[in-house]
């Protein structure tokens, strides 16, 4: 909750990632990496594995450190980029400009073990969300506070499919969790409905509104990005 | 974070006791706040901590007081109760959510002022609309139970305990900052299906929040407080 100022993206980081310091290094370092790769905003043939990315999410709900990833102490956006990536989106270890009104260029990238590079596209809701909305064909819709049911919005709660939450509705993003049910029964009593798995606090099956949880639910603004078939 | 200072020498010393820690940051913090410190320091905290009960008391049903401390008498039991064990859970009224908007407007107007007033009273203004869906006859079109998109729980109340002050800074323009960590909560009825869920969900916060004074009273004009480091919800 932050009135009267505008929140900072170093804050963000500090929510959702290690300090932006660190993940500003991160970009400039990632050109090192050894997979140089630059990718275009087209879509690919090859459709985004819904089932993939979501059945990592289960794989990993609680478990931590990771084989391949860095972790982090508010790490629900890493989570949800390595979720995406297991479903087929490739890293952007080059300057990558996508497409649409979303345009911008940034990397998205993570490694573990010794060589620890993520960007905060990567580790970051609020970059995260702006680069998944980039994505081929892929689009964002806007949940106010006072119309969240137990479904996420038709046409955004397929499996893979991202959310981003706001906690004070203040514009700016601060929290991610990946669709992993398209309709069915928590697994922590939260309601049926649309579910989702997460990081920072780990849940897995939790109904996607987090009405159970939140205390800022009254003021809690819900991003939904609908991942398009076609991205990659 | 601190910007201001009371005087280049108040300045100087801050400077100085920032190497021995927190505490010392407190003891200087205190000194600096009035000819008595203690009495004005503890005024300062108070308030920033009833605007922060204020703050979770938004859309509060049965938060009516106007002294937040009065409406935590008001949670409902933890549990699942069944439509028939209770209804009134189920279900608002038109003149119930009026009245829980007007006891938040009242409130907000007394803990905060500037623009996280301004913002906060917009948030309160959402809850009507917000809860509309819960004054439709339990059943009918709209309601709940027939409309997925249905808003599907409405607080009763909020706060926030151990609320634990870092440091009180207080600044040139006559202002001060309250800082430190507290556990904020509400309590929630989920209205879904054929019973009724209620929760009190809970997280710690780190808060910073500068009180100005109107009148006789001290009130929060900026106002933040993110989920501790790995403690969403």
């Amino acid at each position: 909750m932050q009135i009267g100022e505008s929140q900072s993206d170093s804050n963000h980081a500090g929510r959702s990632g290690r300090p932006r310091r660190r993940a500003i290094l991160a970009a400039a370092s990632v050109s090192t990496l050894t997979v140089l790769q630059l990718l275009s905003s087209a879509g690919s043939a090859q459709a985004y594995d819904r089932s993939a990315a979501a059945s990592y999410a289960d794989t990993y709900w609680n478990s931590r450190p990771y084989p391949q990833y860095p972790g982090f102490d508010d790490d629900c956006t890493n989570f949800v980029s390595q979720a995406l990536h297991a479903g087929g989106i490739k890293f952007r270890n080059a300057p990558y400009t996508w497409s649409g009104s979303n345009s911008a260029t940034a990397y998205w990238a993570a490694m573990g073990g010794a060589a620890e590079y993520w960007t905060t596209t990567w580790s970051v809701a609020k970059t995260n969300a702006t680069f998944t909305n980039g994505l081929y064909n892929s689009k964002m819709t806007v949940v106010p506070a006072n119309s969240q049911g137990s479904q996420a919005p038709v046409g955004y709660r397929q499996l893979g499919d991202v959310v981003y939450y706001d906690w004070d509705g203040d514009g700016a993003i601060n929290h991610a969790s990946m669709i992993t049910v398209n309709g069915g029964t928590s697994s922590d009593n939260s309601g049926t409905g649309t579910l989702v798995d997460q990081h920072t606090t780990d849940r897995r099956h939790t109904l996607w509104n987090l009405v159970k949880w939140n205390q800022q639910v009254a003021t809690t603004t819900y991003y939904v990005v609908s991942v398009a078939d076609g991205a990659s | 974070m601190i910007k201001m200072f009371s005087s280049r020498r108040a300045a100087k010393l801050f400077g100085l006791v920032c190497a021995g820690g927190v505490a010392a940051s407190v003891a200087f913090a205190a000194t600096a706040a009035s000819d008595d410190p203690g009495k004005q320091d503890a005024a300062i905290t108070e308030a920033a901590r009833l605007a922060m009960e204020a703050r979770y008391q938004i859309g509060a049903i049965d938060a009516l007081a106007t002294n937040p401390d009065a409406n935590t008498s008001s949670v409902v039991a933890k549990g699942v109760y069944t439509r028939s064990a209770r209804p009134a859970l189920r279900q608002l009224t038109d003149g119930k959510v009026a009245a829980a908007h007007d006891a938040s407007a009242k409130r907000l107007n007394r803990y905060f002022t500037g623009d996280a007033l301004t913002q906060l009273l917009a948030a309160n203004d959402r809850q009507p609309e917000r809860y509309q869906p819960l004054t439709v006859t339990d059943g009918d079109p709209g309601s709940p139970a027939v409309t997925p998109s249905a808003t599907p729980a409405y607080i009763t109340t909020g706060g926030a305990d151990a609320f634990t002050v870092a440091t009180v800074i207080s600044d040139e323009g006559g202002g001060a900052t309250v800082t430190g960590t507290a556990s904020t909560w509400v309590n929630t009825v989920i209205v879904e299906g054929g019973s009724t869920e209620v929760a009190t969900p809970k997280s710690t916060v780190n808060f910073t929040i500068h009180l100005v004074k109107v009148g006789n009273d001290w009130k929060a004009d900026r106002y933040e407080d993110p989920f501790a480091e790995g403690d969403a919800p």
